[in-house]
């Protein structure tokens, strides 16, 4: 991973323990998304995998200030909260067939070499690369694709900028995008057709 | 920052390739949804909030509505949005339906089983007026050695459709809390 977005989430841990309204907000910015995905990947239908993905970000931040993450220098709090999905995931099958749920694994988690889904594997590429922009760039990607402005003019309102320099920020920014990601083989990965509505 | 004209950003729009624009597009997230995960985000927050403070002023004999406001109160976090997220409708009218519900906002809470448990009858006296008296003498300020047992001693006293309606609430609140998420 990128260093910036790795210096940003390996720090979440301790800012949620220290009880900051933003870091709860920072988790679910960072990873609401991508959540969502995953869980379309595991099969679980649209709703069900936006109502999943808004659990998680309740319950997992809590898991953190409960103690259940426990930093170790072998291991990240990116591949616990990993670890941590995929059981989500495989809890909600097992619901479905009637199983328990299996228990939460309490140890860390390694750096697994597991399969990534397409989808997922290319949202991550862009949000490292989004990482790399400068901050008024990557404010500008951030509000006018994830943060729900549809227009420049929406984004322009919320950085407080005009809409022109949003523009502007724009398309600077998908110049530097296509230059970050052109070699990343992450990126041409196929998977479920983009756009699925969430 | 050197200014584009709106030509010249719109055909950098319209030159990106389409495979960024996809891959942009894996991003996109509808207001919704993007309202939702922020609403669940301070959720969280005030209830990691209320989790301190619970840990710091522990089982006090109070019915659970009035336990949890006074916690929030002290708190300085809304408890509405909580239970709105969590779907309880009114804390001061338990239904077994609501056992789950009730079962992940006391684990969220770090509150035990039991506690809840207690929390709950105490809701169903007071609103059989069993033990309001000694109930309602009880305020934040003083808190009786025998809580549990002041507790017990109300549940004892409830009605028989209360303590059926107390152990339906529990059997639900008790699967929550057996499932080990």
């Amino acid at each position: 991973m990128q260093t910036e977005r790795k210096l940003f989430i390996e720090g979440l841990p301790a800012r949620l323990q220290a009880g900051e309204e933003q870091a709860f907000v920072d988790f679910s910015d960072e990873f609401s998304a991508i959540f969502y995905l995953f869980f379309l990947s595991r099969g679980l239908p649209q709703f069900e995998a936006q109502d999943l993905a808004a659990t998680c970000v309740v319950d997992i931040p809590l898991k953190v200030v409960d103690g259940k993450y426990k930093p170790a220098p072998d291991a990240t709090f990116y591949a616990w909260v990993w670890k941590v999905i995929r059981t989500c995931a495989s809890d909600w099958w097992r619901k479905q067939r009637g199983y328990r749920p299996e228990p939460l694994p309490e140890d860390l988690a390694e750096e697994e070499e597991v399969q990534t889904p397409p989808d997922v594997a290319r949202a991550e590429a862009v949000r490292e690369a989004i990482w790399q922009l400068p901050s008024g760039q990557r404010q500008v990607i951030e509000h006018y694709y994830s943060g729900g402005a549809s227009t420049f003019k929406e984004v322009g309102a919320s950085l407080h900028i005009s809409e022109q320099n949003a523009r502007t920020r724009h398309c600077r920014a998908l110049q530097q995008l296509e230059k970050i990601l052109q070699e990343d083989p992450r990126i041409h990965l196929r998977g479920m057709p983009v756009g699925g509505k969430k | 920052m050197t200014k584009l004209s709106n030509r010249e950003v719109q055909e950098s729009l319209e030159e990106a390739p389409q495979w960024l624009k996809d891959a942009l597009e894996t991003l996109r997230v509808s207001p919704e949804f993007r309202n939702r995960c922020r609403e669940a985000a301070h959720v969280a927050h005030s209830m990691a909030v209320l989790r301190k403070n619970r840990e710091r002023v522990g089982l006090k004999p109070l019915p659970l509505h009035r336990y949890l406001n006074e916690l929030a109160k002290t708190s300085g976090v809304k408890l509405a949005p909580i239970l709105r997220w969590l779907g309880i409708r009114d804390l001061a009218d338990p239904q077994p339906a609501e056992g789950r519900a009730y079962a992940r906002l006391a684990k969220d809470l770090g509150m035990p089983q039991l506690d809840l448990h207690r929390h709950v009858a105490a809701t169903l006296g007071l609103a059989e007026n069993q033990g309001a008296f000694a109930i309602g003498n009880h305020s934040s300020a003083h808190v009786p050695a025998n809580a549990a047992e002041l507790m017990a001693q109300i549940e004892a006293e409830l009605s028989p459709g209360a303590r059926q309606r107390l152990q339906l609430i529990s059997a639900e609140a008790a699967k929550e809390f057996d499932s080990g998420t």
